[in-house]
């Protein structure tokens, strides 16, 4: 393994944020100022893509920018970890702008230029989270991720996106505060806070208690952005940003930069033995599995699409956790496997919220029966994808849930396994009415949603009933009760023809494109393929082989 | 071997995804094709031939030819053929056979897999494409769907459980021939694997699922699930499990003893695969080289005449539209080639001499005396006779008894086909056993002869009791209604307890309502005037159906209380602990569930005859007490929730909407449909399913009506009380006079109705049994007791809001705007 010194990972991390001023100076030319978005994107991927031959023959390449502190250097390192969530990163950022673009058209936001700007700030961040060297460095570009996605979170300037966007600030600072501690008492504990493969080697000789301590801020600070619970609640809050952000940031970059810091604290400045040892493993991995079934639980009480993938964003943050605390071998390839895995099937579901919600207005579950007929192609994405987060095969989330299981197994740990499958039983409960509804129901036809809501059977308790009765009253006579159960406007009542056209069932457009623009569908499409093309061929795919690269390099153990 | 193999499954699945775009008769003749040519290649590819390869980092070996897999290949690819072929002649959509040949194609992967990883990656893509299937057909099968989805999602979980936990146990995933080692694997296979077989307790979802989809989809489902089960559960337990075969033979007895119970056809037969599927699992568990390969053996014959059966009652169903026993009678004259394939079929899985089932049962049989478990010898006989009773009734209500008087088609060219290919090879192995012998895999030696006379006398006492059985238990069993199973318990348990874990965990105010309303996004202007948020997100303090602060207090300061009128536990608003906002008068009126429709700019006027008229509003009910008074508000007293109406069996609408060719029995007036000669009763079975109705409408009666279609108007009259029930849009609905629980369908003044019309001549041909049991048994000439639940629409019951025909509803506020 060596060193190159380069300056690709520093270019990976200034390339997007170098376009906020030209994107700011367009901001009157849309088409000029994506452009940019676009260019920053490839140009992104292209330099991280460069690095992975290298990087998977055990180089790394190293920016060095001087001393930042005493005994702490300004250096950014792309190793294979840090590869793997700059190059998932920097992927989906591809995907996402184009997917953004036709969100926010397509809505006609305001303030779109500050949206780009901020964007592209986000990714540099998230960037420069992947490829830190050390903990210091993690923390400037952590705090760096708070602030530049803030604008996101509060896009809409409303007082709940305020409400929100503050929330998100209070708890995110006051993690980094934690993880600014743990960094502190780390260097006071070894002299050093540089990733090593492995663990600093120094904490293992040192004061049990302290470390301990500088485990439990570690983790706590960056399990705010992994939403551990009970630091959870920033997250289904801040899904009143646009969904591009909800589904880039808040499935990807900012929530997997909290789980990254994790995989850091646990394989790179404490390492899997020396966790072992103090004790700290159990403890994490029980928050994790506590926060894996309730969140999923709390996920089936929601009507509300995003606010349902957030709470499944949750619970599926915690499955790297877990993966990560059980400290295995295999459950660490499964954990970290699973970092890209849900990223793919997670940003498929919200990419799919987002069109159904520009396209119709939709937000809400119980409003979706029979909406597979008028988004086809949106709903079949999402179908997929929810069948991954359920664990079922051909797609990623059952490959990455089968490792993190055997790992779990093997370590004894028969409780987490036991959660895991809990969890992927519950994943089909909250999911699949969705998938149901939308292409099996009409919405006369249809039962309540959230499920647990309505009587025991859904709709026979009187919605057929009520269908019944008014048919066989007036014959073809007026049918309140149909309309009841269908999509009269309730409280959709705002001008831009809320709910417009999906009073009496859905219209139905083709399968090759009518829904909506490609802008947005091919995003859907090309995120709901690389979840199935990371289910059938994940070593084809590089995640596996780089993941394979990280677990071998700090445990020694080839899986 | 390396042979370039290709899978089966993979033509199959390649099958699947280009049937939809190549329309109804390319795509089932595609299906059709690929799905027979598995037959040879399957017969062809020699033994031992595999694919190995990796699989995550795995060792796998995708496809695996033994002679276990070669034989659930054989019978899988020809029933899928016969099976695409009966879906065409049934008018299934190419869709629908497209996600049947997914599912075919993924059962062959699973059979073929030669490791655990390869069959559990197939299994639970089984169970999603098999969910997809019973989903398709929509109505009832949905809800349906969801509950087997959820149930195999269980299983399947706990297979892979198994499976992890072989996998650290042995450090492979092959094949060891040793089936799963440890102490947790075998555990978590066998109540995983139960799940698809439908052990005792776990079977529920057969007779829930089976019965609702399309009669084509009923003959793919009830092949390819339960055999992979059996399947599993021999290369869980290669070498048996005593307790499993024990469960096998109760299965036996038990599939059978509640078949014998039911009167939806589909329903009979679905508890009849359970107890088959007992045999094999009996089988499987005793474990020796006669069991298994009698387990096997009856798991080819039983594909063979359980699909047979499906298709034979699936062309009674596609041609009657009727699928309970009650509607039915006397079809063999209209029906014959349908009712010699249901013989066949019948003696088949009765186990009769001469037919396959007589041959492979017997194995099992001879294989449990053998080795002297005498308690599960008996529990397997008395099944057979289980299975001979029951098909002595299916047959007998359906093809023997009266006459049906309707007009009946006979099958299609195409069903024919299908159900005489399936009936030659059951009456073929049956009469030539060692053609079956050919086929079954090397297990070891084993010596049986099956027509020995103590095997035939064997089959001939079984059946010789279920004739005197069913001569004795005809008329008790017409006083059997529907029989609850253990779904009743679980799915109530499922549903009460997710709901109490649910509030338990986010507490009484459901987020979706404490959120601050969030408006649509993306609206051009962002000014304080919101727009009001969507249903879910009305808080307490905002009117739910207009979104606005309502009248009695600002926006979080109107208090909550029950329906019933009494305090909350809490200040907070929540459905489970029906409380609502004080402001929320809708929310109020016993209704939480969606009432979505906008108030209508003229409110109607329901008219009483005694002239108690007095414009309502939808979202508040006025009535008169018994006392005069009139009332406002929400009375405890009628709760008349329009009750459904015993709808048709909406499982074969396909069926009635896609085939102009099939003919009701339609006559004209009051008349029924069809009348049985024979018995004074029209049906011995409709007894207690009359009464079991009559209760349920009895506790629908006591729940709220919708609230916002239906106004009541409650007034006093000379002897009593008259509650009118009056459509939102001014039509009186039904009335209902003093005491006496019938409800009339007259309208209640001439000039409050204007389209409601006597039911009498309204929808003559479709009067249900409930109104043909009423005339019959003495009371001719009179309405019907219950003149709702005899009305049935002819048309599947998806009708489209009206046209609006009034002038634009002011959104928002349901304020009343005529005087």
């Amino acid at each position: 393994m060596t060193e190159i010194t380069s300056l690709r990972p520093l270019a990976a991390v200034l390339v997007s944020a170098a376009v906020i001023v030209p994107i700011l100076l367009s901001g009157n030319r849309p088409n000029l100022r994506e452009s940019w978005t676009g260019l920053a994107a490839l140009a992104k991927f292209a330099v991280v893509a460069s690095m992975v031959p290298a990087v998977l023959a055990g180089d790394t390449y190293v920016t060095d920018l001087g001393e930042f502190l005493p005994g702490v250097r300004f250096a950014l390192e792309a190793d294979a970890l840090g590869v793997l969530f700059g190059l998932l990163a920097s992927l989906l950022w591809i995907i996402t702008s184009s997917y953004s673009i036709g969100y926010m058209r397509g809505l006609d936001e305001h303030n779109q230029t500050r949206y780009f700007a901020a964007f592209a700030g986000s990714l540099s961040a998230a960037m420069g989270v992947a490829f830190a060297s050390n903990l210091l460095v993690l923390f400037v570009f952590y705090e760096l991720l708070t602030v530049a996605t803030y604008p996101l979170v509060a896009h809409d300037e409303t007082d709940e996106a305020r409400a929100a966007g503050r929330k998100y600030l209070a708890y995110t600072f006051g993690g980094g505060v934690a993880v600014l501690a743990g960094t502190a008492l780390v260097y006071w504990l070894t002299g050093t806070v540089a990733f090593t493969p492995g663990g600093i080697e120094a904490l293992t000789g040192a004061d049990p208690l302290f470390a301990r301590l500088a485990f439990a801020l570690l983790a706590a600070g960056f399990g705010v952005k992994a939403a551990l619970m009970p630091l959870h609640s920033w997250l289904p809050d801040a899904m009143v940003a646009p969904t591009p952000v909800s589904a880039l940031l808040h499935a990807v970059a900012v929530v997997k930069s909290g789980v990254f810091g994790i995989a850091r604290v646990v394989l790179d400045v404490f390492g899997p033995d020396a966790v072992a040892d103090l004790g700290m493993g159990l403890p994490l991995a029980a928050v994790a599995a506590f926060t894996l079934i309730v969140a999923s639980v709390i996920a089936l009480r929601q009507d509300n699409l995003k606010r349902r993938l957030a709470f499944s964003t949750v619970s599926q943050l915690s499955y790297i956790v877990l993966g990560l605390a059980v400290l295995a071998p295999t459950s660490l390839v499964g954990g970290l496997l699973h970092i890209p895995a849900h990223a793919f099937m997670k940003i498929t579901l919200f990419f799919a919220a987002g069109a159904i919600h520009v396209e119709t207005h939709t937000d809400d579950i119980s409003d979706m029966a029979g909406i597979g007929r008028r988004m086809p192609l949106t709903m079949t994405a999402f179908a997929v994808a929810a069948a991954g987060m359920a664990g079922i095969p051909l797609v990623a989330g059952f490959v990455s849930k089968y490792f993190l299981l055997i790992g779990s197994v093997s370590a004894g740990q028969t409780l987490f396994a036991v959660a895991l499958l809990v969890s992927g039983v519950m994943n089909i409960g909250y999911f699949w009415p969705v998938v149901y509804t939308a292409f099996f129901e009409t919405p006369e036809d249809s039962d309540e949603k959230p499920l647990i809501e309505g009587p025991l059977g859904g709709r026979f308790a009187w919605g057929r009933a009520a269908v019944a009765e008014a048919d066989a009253a007036g014959g073809d006579a007026p049918s309140d009760a149909v309309a009841d159960g269908g999509h009269a406007a309730d409280g959709h009542t705002d001008a831009h023809g809320h709910g417009d056209g999906h009073a009496g069932g859905w219209e139905r457009r083709s399968w090759t494109g009518g829904e909506s623009t490609w802008f947005m569908l091919g995003p859907i499409l090309a995120v709901a393929l690389g979840s199935i093309v990371l289910g059938i061929v994940p070593d084809g795919a590089v995640f596996l082989r780089v993941v394979r690269l990280v677990v071998a390099g700090v445990t020694g153990v080839t899986v | 071997m390396v042979d370039p193999v290709v899978p089966p499954f993979l033509a199959v699945l390649a099958a699947a995804l280009v049937v939809p775009v190549l329309g109804r008769r390319g795509g089932h003749a595609v299906g059709l094709l690929v799905t027979a040519a598995v037959v040879p290649y399957v017969w062809l590819v020699p033994d031992g031939a595999h694919i190995q390869t990796l699989l995550f980092g795995f060792d796998a070996v995708l496809f695996n030819v033994d002679g276990f897999s070669r034989l659930m290949g054989l019978v899988f690819g020809f029933i899928g053929a016969v099976a695409v072929l009966y879906s065409w002649a049934s008018g299934a959509d190419e869709r629908q056979t497209a996600f049947a040949l997914g599912y075919v194609g993924t059962s062959l992967g699973a059979v073929f897999g030669g490791d655990w990883l390869t069959l559990i990656f197939f299994w639970e893509l089984m169970a999603v494409t098999s969910t997809l299937l019973v989903w398709h057909y929509g109505g009832r099968a949905v809800r349906a769907g969801f509950r087997y989805a959820l149930l195999h999602g269980v299983g399947g979980t706990l297979l892979l459980g198994a499976v992890v936990w072989q996998y650290v146990e042995t450090g492979t995933f092959l094949f060891t021939g040793e089936g799963l080692v440890g102490a947790v694997a075998p555990i978590l296979a066998g109540v995983g694997i139960g799940v698809n077989v439908g052990f005792i307790g776990l079977h529920a979802w057969l007779p829930d699922t089976y019965p609702r989809p399309h009669i084509a989809a009923s003959v793919f489902l009830c092949v390819y699930t339960t055999k992979t089960g059996v399947y599993g559960m021999y290369r869980a337990f290669p070498e048996g499990e005593l307790a499993i075969a024990y469960m096998g033979a109760l299965m036996a007895l038990f599939g059978a003893s509640m078949a014998l119970l039911q009167n939806d056809m589909r329903r009979l037969l679905s508890y009849h695969i359970q107890s088959q599927v007992g045999y094999m699992i009996a089988g499987v568990g005793l474990g020796t080289a006669l069991a298994t390969a009698g387990a096997f053996g009856h798991v080819f014959n039983h594909i063979l005449y359980k699909s047979l059966l499906f298709m034979t009652v699936g062309v009674v169903i596609y041609r009657t539209g009727e699928e309970h026993l009650e509607e039915l009678g006397g079809l063999w004259r209209r029906l014959p080639l349908t009712a010699v394939a249901f013989l066949i079929a019948a003696l088949s899985i009765a186990g009769f001499p001469g037919f396959n089932g007589f041959v492979s049962k017997g194995m099992v049989l001879g294989a449990a005396h053998k080795e002297h478990y005498d308690v599960m010898w008996y529990l397997l006989l008395a099944g057979g006779v289980g299975t001979f009773l029951s098909f002595i009734k299916l047959g007998y209500y359906v093809f023997l008894h009266g006459e049906y008087d309707g007009d009946v088609r006979p099958a299609n060219a195409g069903q024919k086909v299908a159900m005489v290919a399936v009936a030659i090879p059951c009456v073929a192995f049956g009469i030539y056993p060692p053609a079956l012998f050919a086929i079954l895999p090397d297990v070891g030696s084993f010596e049986y002869t099956t027509f020995t006379v103590g095997h035939v006398a064997e089959g001939l006492i079984l059946a010789a009791l279920g004739v005197v059985g069913f001569v004795l238990l005809k008329k008790p069993l017409g006083k059997v209604g529907r029989v609850p199973d253990v779904d009743a318990l679980y799915n109530r348990a499922g549903f009460y307890g997710t709901r109490a874990l649910v509030v338990g965990v986010t507490g009484c105010t459901p987020p979706s309502t404490a959120r601050p309303s969030r408006p649509p996004r993306g609206s051009p202007r962002r000014s304080a005037t919101r727009p009001p948020p969507s249903r879910a997100s009305a808080s307490c303090g905002r009117s739910r159906a207009t979104g606005r602060p309502t009248a009695t207090g600002p926006p979080g300061t109107s208090t909550c209380v029950r329906a019933s009128g009494r305090a909350c536990c809490s200040s907070r608003c929540c459905w489970w602990s029906r409380c609502w906002c004080s402001s929320d008068r809708r929310a109020l009126s016993l209704s939480p569930s969606r009432s979505r429709r906008p108030p209508p700019t003229e409110r109607p006027t329901a008219s009483a005859p005694n002239g108690a008229i007095r414009p309502v509003t939808p979202r508040q009910r006025v009535y008169t007490n018994q006392a005069g008074r009139r009332r406002t508000g929400h009375p405890a007293w009628p709760s008349a929730r329009p009750t459904r109406p015993r709808g048709p069996p909406d499982a074969h609408r396909n069926a009635l909407t896609r085939h102009p060719n099939r003919r009701r029995p339609a006559r004209a007036g009051a008349v029924p449909a069809r009348r049985r000669r024979g018995d004074g009763r029209a049906h011995g079975g409709a007894g207690g399913a009359h009464r079991v109705a009559r209760r349920r409408r009895g506790r629908r009666l006591a729940r709220g009506p919708p609230a916002a279609a239906f106004e009541f108007t409650y007034t006093a009259v000379d002897d009593g009380y008259r509650v009118t029930v009056t459509h939102a849009g001014g039509d009186t609905v039904a009335a209902a006079d003093g005491g006496r629980s019938r409800w009339s369908r007259r309208p209640a003044s001439a000039s409050a109705s204007t389209t409601a019309s006597s039911p009498g001549t309204r929808r003559p041909s479709a009067r249900r049994r409930r109104c043909r049991r009423t005339r019959s048994s003495g009371s001719s000439g009179r309405r019907p007791a219950d003149g709702r639940g005899c009305s049935r629409p002819t048309e599947r019951r998806r009708s489209r809001p009206r046209p609006r025909d009034r002038a634009p509803e002011p959104r928002g506020d349901g304020a009343p705007s005529a005087s």
